[in-house]
């Protein structure tokens, strides 16, 4: 019996299987599900690769894969959903910081924010804090996430926190740092360490 | 950029070169002396001083992570400073090791003034870009020839207390670097024989690296190493070290004899890692193993030195980076005991200072040194 639609994107997610990831997409907006609702099940599935890592079943690799498929999903439906705050439940900048270049780990948590329902701006690798706070402005974020991986960077999240301040916009984003250098010397990592469910029922959201 | 160049580094080099020298002289016995004593289940007088510190090297010496990484002086300038400043046995003659060889066979590379040498984008963005590389000539290529003298140099300012270590990429690491991360994962579950035979180029790519620095030291070093942090678990499977890491890991071994190997082990505590690490050491003749923990101290020394006796097979034990840079003096002085303690009696067992962050403070450094020295002491106290 042929799968339904759901499930075949559950699983494509759950495997890593992007081509799989993007056909099943195709058919749940042919067969009229709403974005919103597609995303919803895509975060679903990404809690269950979630758990797996949590549980040692996964590892980062199949994290990667199941972020790339969901991407490929997302690409399609992004589009109809506009940007309208009403329909995100909240609006998220990240990046990699300046003078780094390594995005294994931002690219998983963009992808599993954004099948928590997040709206996330993924500037890339290499982006100054005036960089981040322009896109902080322009997209009226309330989170902004940095990740840090090479030892000289460290100094990077601490100027964009400092930069923020003297911007005047600290006190309205709240500010996620990881990476392994965020784990090695500063703060919580509560991206890394809670589900983006979790996170925005900690964060009020 | 650093205030030292010309005459004035070449002088100031030779000054630090005399001190270390000097310094090392006084000792009873070379840093090579004790690290083979170790090597062979034997104990020496203490433990060697080894430490890992490149860019917070480039940091108290005045000198830009960028001009450590690009210039031979002004690195073994860097490298000299903090030796001579902290008391360690040695100075490195390379700063980052993963990205020689991708350079060579035409990586872009960015080059910032503070931070380690990144590969901008993979050199391998389709398949049929592997059959554009070649194996190149490292004495012209690349940083290959600034690696090359950073030997020669060291060899020429300190003779026999010089370090030629020979460091290379390992063949996973190297693989990620020109493929990139995501896209060789891809491979290895859509076209498995491609990212075999990525491997398989690296693997050559390698032994051409290391024969070449050998060629310049006139003949092997002592201790030939090959880097590997990208093959560790989480950040990849258990099963894609066992189907792409060991194979072409004990392929270089195979080719250019046992070497010191920082990879595929477990970094998190994940099921059935005692058989995952046997299994790495065993299945690659690796010489010397090295390990450090990155983010918790969940894989007990006791169980590093079982396995050391029981296989007869010498360890690399790092201390973490984040202890030495965060923690108090005395929270890594007694970090450090309890793990000599260990570790160290009967010799088969290093402990090493692992890549100590630019921003650690000094006293830290110090009581690192300091902690070794005094209670790397044999035979070691018990109490």
């Amino acid at each position: 019996m042929e799968k339904d639609p759901q499930e075949k994107l559950n699983e494509a997610i759950i495997g890593g299987e992007s081509e799989a990831a993007k056909k099943a997409t195709q058919e749940q907006l042919k067969a009229g599900v709403s974005p919103i609702g597609i995303i919803k099940n895509m975060g679903k599935a990404m809690n269950v690769v979630g758990k797996k890592y949590e549980d040692m079943e996964y590892f980062v690799p199949d994290l990667v894969m199941a972020a790339e498929a969901m991407n490929k999903g997302l690409k399609l439906v992004l589009p109809k959903l506009g940007t309208a705050g009403s329909v995100f439940k909240g609006r998220i900048v990240m990046g990699v910081c300046r003078g780094d270049v390594h995005d294994i780990g931002k690219n998983i948590v963009v992808a599993m924010f954004r099948g928590a329902g997040f709206y996330v701006v993924d500037l890339g690798i290499d982006i100054s804090p005036q960089k981040f706070i322009e896109a902080i402005n322009k997209e009226k974020s309330q989170i902004v996430g940095a990740s840090s991986y090479i030892s000289t960077t460290i100094d990077e999240l601490k100027k964009l926190n400092e930069e923020m301040k003297k911007a005047g916009i600290r006190n309205r984003v709240k500010y996620l740092i990881g990476g392994r250098q965020s784990i090695q010397n500063t703060c919580k990592t509560l991206v890394l360490t809670h589900s983006p469910t979790t996170l925005s029922r900690r964060l009020g959201w | 950029m650093s205030k030292l160049t010309g005459k004035t580094l070449d002088v100031e080099l030779d000054k630090l070169a005399e001190q270390f020298k000097d310094m090392v002289s006084k000792e009873p016995h070379s840093m090579v002396e004790r690290f083979m004593t170790i090597l062979s289940f034997q104990e020496p007088d203490r433990l060697p001083v080894l430490v890992q510190i490149h860019d917070h090297s480039a940091r108290i010496s005045g000198m830009t992570v960028k001009e450590i990484c690009t210039e031979p002086k002004k690195l073994l300038y860097a490298q000299l400073f903090a030796a001579v400043k902290y008391g360690f046995d040695t100075a490195a003659t390379f700063a980052d090791p993963y990205n020689y060889e991708a350079e060579a066979i035409g990586a872009k590379m960015l080059f910032p003034e503070d931070s380690f040498p990144v590969i901008l984008e993979p050199l391998i963005k389709e398949p049929s870009d592997l059959k554009k590389l070649n194996v190149p000539d490292f004495t012209k290529a690349g940083r290959g020839p600034y690696v090359i003298e950073c030997t020669r140099l060291s060899m020429e300012k300190l003779g026999d207390l010089a370090s030629t270590a020979s460091v290379a990429t390992a063949p996973w690491s190297m693989a990620v670097q020109i493929r990139g991360f995501n896209n060789l994962i891809r491979d290895t579950r859509k076209n498995p024989g491609f990212a075999h035979k990525i491997l398989d180029f690296c693997v050559d790519v390698i032994e051409a690296w290391v024969k070449a620095q050998q060629e310049a030291i006139g003949g092997a070093p002592a201790f030939p190493a090959l880097a590997d942090a990208f093959s560790c678990i989480p950040p990849i499977s258990p099963q894609l070290v066992y189907d792409y890491v060991i194979p072409h890991t004990a392929d270089i071994m195979k080719r250019l004899g046992p070497m010191m190997w920082s990879g595929g082990f477990p970094v998190e505590q994940i099921p059935n890692w005692e058989r995952i690490l046997e299994d790495v050491v065993a299945k690659t003749d690796t010489m010397i193993p090295r390990i450090t923990m990155l983010e918790s101290d969940w894989l007990p020394p006791e169980k590093i030195k079982e396995m050391s006796n029981r296989l007869h097979k010498p360890w690399w034990f790092g201390v973490r980076a984040g202890i030495i840079n965060k923690g108090t003096p005395k929270e890594i002085e007694n970090h450090v005991k309890k793990l000599i303690k260990v570790l160290a009696p009967g010799g088969g067992c290093v402990v090493f200072g692992d890549q100590v962050p630019r921003d650690t403070p000094p006293e830290n450094v110090y009581a690192f040194v300091d902690s070794v020295k005094n209670h790397g002491k044999f035979p070691i106290s018990i109490d």
